[in-house]
């Protein structure tokens, strides 16, 4: 459903099953143009954080698409496996990222 | 009509302007101390709304609150707590969900009565396998009223200490 690579080199992916897991708790990504936001956040992000669990997960933000106000962002929880693989664990919509997560990358301009 | 444009009535041109972009539908709060705010303060929805439910989500070690009406929502984290994470309606910021993260691995070992309400969520659980006796029907709901309640004491109580405002 969704398999991106993200700007440190890390394949994330992401099943139906898991997909379908992840709406049911966050009816916001049941929009059909969603899943596309999701791989978006993956491959092109403002920035990436270590999700407060460093070597564990990673949390990837974009701006949120409209309605979503400009500063409102999507959040896209990953958790690491070996290999440089990540699945997708949850998703949301954000007004800030916690300012306890480490940024590790950070889109140059931004 | 998608876009506008010339539109011939009776041989008389008139123009139709183009439609105003859509305004934003979404009216939750727009930063995520005043989201935590707003939140703390419909917490009494968790305990006195009929309708909600609780969850686990042992792969994300995750344990989920829905209210009667969740929809589309935003999420706002708990200051130095976040793995408390609120949500609310992204269209009208009524509180409709509260997620509690790292269950388990974190929430349980910083506060007993996280572990209390797992232990209550688990009996609710077993309880439900067997409800077919009637009588487990009256048991089962006062059980998810006492769940409803632990849970937005707990949530409150843990709010007002990091958040630094004064629980209702």
């Amino acid at each position: 459903m969704i398999d991106a690579v993200d700007p440190l080199g890390r394949r994330v992916t992401c099943d139906d099953k898991a997909w379908e897991h992840i709406c049911k708790g966050h009816p916001e990504f049941l929009d059909p143009g969603m899943p596309d936001e999701v791989a978006k956040a993956i491959h092109e992000p403002g920035f990436i954080t270590d999700a407060k669990q460093p070597d564990k997960a990673q949390a990837y933000y974009i701006p949120a698409p409209f309605p979503y106000r400009a500063t409102e962002m999507v959040k896209v929880a990953v958790r690491l496996s070996k290999k440089m693989r990540g699945f997708v664990m949850s998703a949301y919509i954000v007004t800030a990222a916690p300012p306890e997560e480490v940024v590790l990358w950070r889109r140059e301009g931004k | 009509m998608a876009a506008g444009g010339k539109v011939t009535h009776e041989g008389t041109a008139v123009t139709v302007p183009a439609p105003a972009p859509e305004a934003t539908l979404v009216l939750a709060p727009s930063s995520n101390f005043e989201g935590v705010r707003s939140a703390i303060e419909q917490l009494g929805l968790l305990k006195a709304e009929a309708g909600w439910t609780l969850d686990f989500d042992a792969g994300n070690d995750t344990l989920r609150f829905r209210g009667p009406r969740s929809g589309p929502a935003i999420s706002y984290f708990m200051p130095g707590q976040p793995e408390i994470i609120f949500r609310l309606d992204a269209a009208s910021g009524r509180l409709t969900g509260v997620d509690l993260e790292q269950f388990i691995a974190v929430l349980s070992k910083t506060d007993d009565r996280w572990g209390l309400l797992y232990r209550q969520y688990l009996l609710r659980r077993l309880l439900s396998r067997v409800r077919r006796l009637p009588f487990l029907l009256n048991l089962l709901a006062t059980f998810d009223r006492g769940l409803q309640v632990i849970a937005g004491d707990t949530i409150e109580s843990t709010a007002s200490t990091r958040v630094g405002l004064q629980a209702s």
